[in-house]
């Protein structure tokens, strides 16, 4: 039966090398993007040979000659760390570059979305619309600050039960502006908690969820 | 961003005295002050400011929101939106539970 339907697709349809080329099969596909790959890494590397080699040396040596660097003490979940920055750098891209914090996200880098909260001196604020600069002193927490996998926070673990996120990368603000609100002076309703919550935006629309984590550990700290 | 020289007003005096060194106090001013920097730093970000010295306030005590005798409240630029989550500002506009 097979080798019958073989020798009438051969006869009656494009061979199987033309079935890819006109449909491109896997194959084939793969071999176009191999050639491709090559193709572009000796354009790549092309172009790198005729760039100036100055240009290159400028690239490498730019983090110390930083104009106008800083030196900063920030210290951040309760470690201190010592620093020479360039006073642009925006506390969320110190806390992800240089000291590797990567758990407070970058969303919209203007101070929309809400994803890099971090709490500094106890009070939430959007890191990347802030110079590390300005925080030499300052106690800074970020999420692996409030809690680890192992000892989470009641806020993480109530996230967790609730299923208070889908693809989660504003989860890490969500959980630093709903720690902060437990000591704002937010009412009781839902309503409320929402309006408090306002600055965080969840594209994949978690927002019930959301609200009743932050519910139920209100719930049991008041009971508690 | 451009780059920019940042400095920190160890008093209000100073402050003042970094602040008549810049020759327009409006937009692309060359001397700015920083206090919260949500507005700064985004107009920053878009090349909108290019300031090129920064002049930290943070540490100077004008981070208060008060109540005057007539009713209303005086708001130092410094205060950020932080200070306006606080209860008895809610009281006086009528938003307390």
């Amino acid at each position: 039966m097979d080798s019958e339907s073989e020798r009438s697709a051969g006869r009656d349809h494009p061979s199987g090398d033309e079935m890819g080329q006109l449909f491109g099969n896997p194959e084939t596909r793969r071999q176009f993007l191999k050639q491709f790959t090559v193709t572009s890494a000796a354009m790549a590397l092309g172009s790198q040979l005729i760039s100036s080699p100055s240009a290159n040396a400028a690239e490498k040596t730019s983090p110390v000659t930083a104009e106008n660097a800083v030196d900063v003490h920030l210290r951040v979940n309760g470690k201190d760390y010592a620093l020479k920055l360039d006073p642009r750098t925006t506390l969320l891209d110190c806390l992800r570059e240089h000291l590797h914090l990567t758990g407070s996200k970058k969303g919209c880098d203007h101070g929309q979305c809400g994803a890099c909260t971090v709490h500094i001196n106890g009070r939430r604020q959007l890191s990347c619309l802030s110079f590390a600069a300005l925080h030499a002193g300052d106690e800074i927490t970020t999420i692996e600050g409030i809690g680890q996998p192992e000892k989470m926070h009641p806020m993480q673990a109530a996230f967790v039960k609730c299923d208070a996120y889908q693809c989660g990368y504003c989860t890490s603000g969500q959980i630093m502006s709903a720690v902060a609100l437990l000591k704002e002076p937010c009412g009781p309703d839902d309503a409320e908690v929402k309006e408090f919550m306002s600055g965080n935006i969840c594209r994949c629309g978690a927002y019930p969820n959301i609200v009743a984590a932050i519910q139920q550990v209100r719930q049991r700290t008041q009971a508690g | 961003m451009k780059t920019f020289q940042l400095t920190r007003a160890k008093n209000n005096a100073e402050a003042i005295a970094a602040g008549t060194k810049s020759k327009t106090a409006q937009q692309g001013a060359e001397i700015r002050f920083i206090a919260g920097g949500t507005t700064l730093i985004d107009l920053m970000k878009l090349n909108v400011e290019t300031p090129q010295s920064l002049v930290d306030m943070n540490r100077l005590p004008l981070d208060k929101i008060e109540a005057t005798p007539d009713g209303g409240l005086t708001n130092c630029g410094e205060a950020t939106a932080y200070h306006y989550s606080v209860p008895n500002l809610r009281v006086h506009f009528g938003r307390a539970q």
